[in-house]
């Protein structure tokens, strides 16, 4: 089913509500692979009908487009205003604005502009009741009744539907450039990621790479094993200079083997590279995303690797080599693929997170694998906030079901 | 029928007599000690008030001493049936923490420690009683502070910042509260307690603790706060601009922002503040002045001239008459002591203010002022603007005399008619206040019936009897959710 208004949306899920069918709101599709197997699954909701940008008043900063618009049709049109949503997440060039905010994807520049909590300003919200809900508003500073924008942002459309965003936008940063600096291990490229991320500079990110598997899948590009920092200047040109100074001198400082700058066209692809990091896997691998305090990255990338050896000496993993790993080290997010995943070792990854103080959701994983397994991992104290948040947004389980935290 | 409504000292009380009955007293008492249970009326005045204009009365105040103590308080009141407010320093300007219901106040101003301070990761935990600004002080030699800043920092707290999503002067760069609260530990009105969120981030399921944060205390009673502190951005510039018309100047904030320049703060003041101002001693303002942004830039020395520089020429093409730059941290000071003393320089005008918290897009700064101005001569009240202009976070300060009978009716009508312009030029009520009792009436100029009806279904799956912070935020005739 594919509507083309807001009213339409609203009808549709009431409808599928009465009639106990269960509904799959849809964008491009890009994350369908997130979360659990649906519990029912009989209705898919086609939101991409919604596709206008409705208000954009660039001295304003703020922009208010309906929820199926490609988020990359939104970039554009900002762009052509000399700004932008700064929002980075994987699939950037196919996904909609509406998934990307249910699925709370984020990218490397969370770091300096946060993620779609510290972005969203308002929304409009179909529910199984058929009522068209609004919360927030179209200014950026508002605290005028209950946020409920934020349980539907990574709430996998599990509490109502978005047909409409009021977005906070920020002024395209005038120069840009990459630190590319290659160290032998983790260790030193993990205290000098730090170093760059906790300082003055307030570069837009910091990440830390090491692309282990291309070895295998790409012949040896001579860096298997080493780890990488990357560095993504932002700002005035006089502001970007320093920051590429300062963050190259502390990477040599701190035992790099290698740096580099990269501008132009080099700069934007290795950001694409780290946007779309572990999305185009192998049939057979997985993809994990972990949170840790930024000081735990280093610590969680070794317990999971050295539990991911673990099980290649049970054989359970085959012959595949370390995973490949990408963290947002300051935000404390580390993605690691696991290639040739199975159940039982996704499941004692997680619990490895767990241990470190983490989390730890499978993002992507074959299907088979999925159905082993629940992708968000344990429930906490809080579950049952959730569940009575369920209760009375969905009560007869019509969004989603079985999909999200606790197979809510 | 709730217990604070007018004709609060009329109902036969005697001077010092229990107002509670005996046993309830007797059972706090039991849980926060003897000291630590407030329930004489003279000792209660206090707690009748925050920082707004009304009034509501506590039966008892009970300042507790730990989480274990607001479990037990909340089950004793879940058993009485009273409802719970959670109070900080009473520094709120919407009612907030004003028993408009009566039954119990949890003070916070014995849990007031810095429970941690983790530099390398830069967050904090802090309890809820614990002072803004103390959070800043403790972290500024480490280089680090917590960013959002209230114009009463140095005594509002944590836990009431957390319960109404308090803003700031430097909000424009850094966001608000929300923004910088990574995890709460919870109270519910069960007893239960709840840890949402946590140290680490995107923590998997809903986000309770942005539900939570700007609830206003209907949802839970906070007990402990991690957050993020932020790096002490190495250089600063403050810049002060004169101008002859509150429009320039309102032009000038408008064309900031619109060349892509986010100033850390860009804060106006109007024609009546300065004279408050001069008037209550501030020395170095300019007289005459209609009005004065004060514009403050962050960052890395080799961006700040450049930016400092493009600041001036859009302030010069706007008109401003005068541009000052604070080079020391003395100078800053000084500008920021005006900015931050206006609002207690309008006693200097008339005894009382009742400060507007409305919002708008910051390209109707111009209109909402002039609506301002027309209101100021319709009513007869002269009205201060001193705000976080680069926000369209309006603070318009209608000044007045309390005991001048229909006063106070008259500058609550004046303040209506300034937020209903608001919410027309699509602008809210509130940016950073809260609604609490105040703005309540007006809810339903921004919501339909449906919307907030989903907000009433948000408080039901956490506080389903309406124990905690009764009678806030929704109409009064809003059913109990």
């Amino acid at each position: 089913m594919r509507p083309e208004t807001a009213e339409d949306v609203a009808a549709a899920l009431h409808e599928a509500d009465g009639a106990g069918r269960a509904v799959v709101p849809w964008g491009a599709g890009t994350k369908q692979g997130f979360g659990n197997a649906p519990r029912a699954y009989d209705l898919a909701l086609d939101l991409t009908g919604l596709d206008d940008i409705l208000e954009y008043e660039p001295a304003d900063l703020v922009v208010t487009a309906q929820a199926g618009v490609p988020l990359a049709a939104l970039q554009e049109r900002l762009g052509q205003a000399g700004q932008f949503l700064a929002l980075d997440p994987p699939y950037a060039g196919r996904a909609t604005l509406g998934g990307t905010l249910a699925t709370n994807t984020s990218g490397p520049s969370r770091l300096l502009y946060g993620t779609a909590r510290d972005l969203v300003l308002g929304m409009k919200v179909a529910t199984p009741v058929g009522d068209l809900v609004k919360s927030g508003g179209k200014v950026v500073k508002n605290v005028v009744g209950y946020d409920l924008n934020k349980m539907h942002i990574g709430g996998l459309g599990t509490l109502g539907v978005m047909v409409e965003v009021t977005l906070k936008v920020h002024p395209l940063p005038r120069a840009e450039a990459t630190v590319r600096a290659t160290f032998e291990s983790l260790a030193p490229a993990h205290a000098a990621a730090g170093l760059i991320f906790r300082s003055v500079l307030y570069p837009r990110a910091v990440e830390l790479v090491r692309r282990a598997g291309s070895r295998d899948r790409r012949g040896n590009d001579g860096l298997a094993g080493r780890w990488e920092v990357l560095v993504w200047a932002a700002g005035s040109p006089a502001t970007v200079e320093r920051q590429v100074r300062d963050a190259m001198a502390w990477c040599r400082e701190g035992g790099a083997v290698e740096t580099g700058r990269l501008d132009g066209p080099a700069h934007q692809e290795i950001w694409q590279g780290v946007c779309d990091f572990g999305r185009a896997l192998p049939e057979d691998a997985a993809l994990l995303k972990l949170t840790t305090l930024p000081t735990q990255v280093a610590a969680l990338v070794q317990a999971v690797e050295q539990t991911m050896g673990e099980a290649e000496g049970d054989g359970a993993l085959g012959a595949a080599p370390a995973p490949d790993v990408l963290a947002h080290a300051g935000a404390g997010v580390v993605y690691a693929t696991v290639p040739q995943a199975s159940a039982p070792l996704l499941h004692r990854l997680m619990q490895v997170a767990g241990e470190h103080g983490g989390t730890a959701v499978v993002e992507e994983a074959p299907p088979d694998v999925k159905l082993e397994l629940d992708v968000w991992g344990p429930v906490r104290d809080d579950f049952p906030l959730m569940q009575a948040l369920k209760a009375q947004f969905d009560p007869r389980g019509t969004l989603n079901p079985g999909r999200f935290l606790g197979r809510i | 029928m709730p217990s604070g409504q007018p004709g609060r000292w009329g109902r036969g009380r005697l001077n010092g007599a229990a107002i509670l009955p005996p046993p309830l007293v007797g059972e706090l008492q039991a849980i926060v000690g003897k000291d630590h249970v407030l329930w004489r009326h003279d000792e209660l005045r206090s707690y009748e008030y925050d920082g707004s204009i009304d009034v509501g009365h506590p039966e008892a105040v009970v300042l507790v001493g730990s989480r274990d103590e607001v479990v037990e308080v909340v089950k004793l009141a879940q058993r009485y049936g009273k409802p719970v407010v959670p109070r900080g320093a009473g520094t709120g300007l919407s009612g907030g923490a004003v028993l408009s219901h009566g039954g119990i106040a949890v003070g916070f101003s014995r849990l007031r420690r810095i429970l941690e301070i983790d530099e390398q990761n830069q967050r904090a935990v802090c309890e809820p009683g614990v002072v803004n600004l103390d959070l800043t002080k403790a972290t500024t030699p480490l280089g680090l502070y917590y960013a959002p800043d209230p114009s009463s920092q140095g005594a509002c707290t944590l836990g009431g910042n957390v319960a109404e999503n308090s803003g700031g002067a430097h909000c424009l760069a850094y966001g608000v509260t929300t923004n910088h609260v990574l995890g709460l530990e919870l109270v519910l009105a069960d007893g239960s307690v709840v840890n949402v969120g946590g140290q680490a981030v995107d923590v998997p399921g809903y986000d309770l603790t942005g539900l939570v944060v700007g609830s206003e205390g209907t949802f839970a009673i906070v007990t402990k706060i991690t957050v993020r502190l932020m790096r002490i951005q190495e250089g600063v510039r403050t810049l002060l601009a004169t101008f002859d018309t509150i429009d320039d100047a309102s032009r000038a904030t408008s064309s900031i922002v619109a060349a892509g320049i986010i100033p850390a703060a860009l804060e106006m003041m109007d024609g009546l503040t300065i004279q408050a101002l001069q008037r209550a001693g501030h020395k170095g303002l300019p007289s005459g002045a209609q009005a004065v942004l004060l514009v403050e830039l962050e960052g890395m020395p080799e961006g700040l001239s450049e930016s400092t520089a493009a600041v001036q020429d859009i302030l010069l093409q706007c008109g401003a008459a005068e541009i000052r730059t604070a080079e020391t941290a003395d100078e800053r000071d000084r500008l920021w002591k005006a900015r931050k003393g206006a609002l207690g320089a309008l006693g200097q005008i008339k005894p009382n203010y009742y400060l507007q918290d409305g919002v708008i897009p910051r390209t109707r700064l111009l209109e909402v002022l002039r609506t301002v101005t027309e209101v100021s001569e319709r009513y007869g009240l002269p009205i201060a603007n001193v705000f976080h202009a680069g926000d369209g976070n309006i603070h318009p300060c209608i000044v007045f005399d309390q005991r001048v009978p229909g006063e106070t009716e008259k500058v609550v009508a004046a303040g209506g008619d300034i937020l209903r312009k608001c919410v027309e030029l699509g602008g809210t009520l509130s940016g950073e206040h809260g609604i609490g009792l105040e703005k309540q009436a007006y809810m339903t100029w921004i919501f339909s019936p449906v919307d907030i009806a989903a907000m009433l279904a948000a408080k039901r799956a956490f506080d389903p009897q309406g124990l905690l912070n009764p009678g806030k935020i929704f109409p009064k005739d809003t059913p109990a959710p």
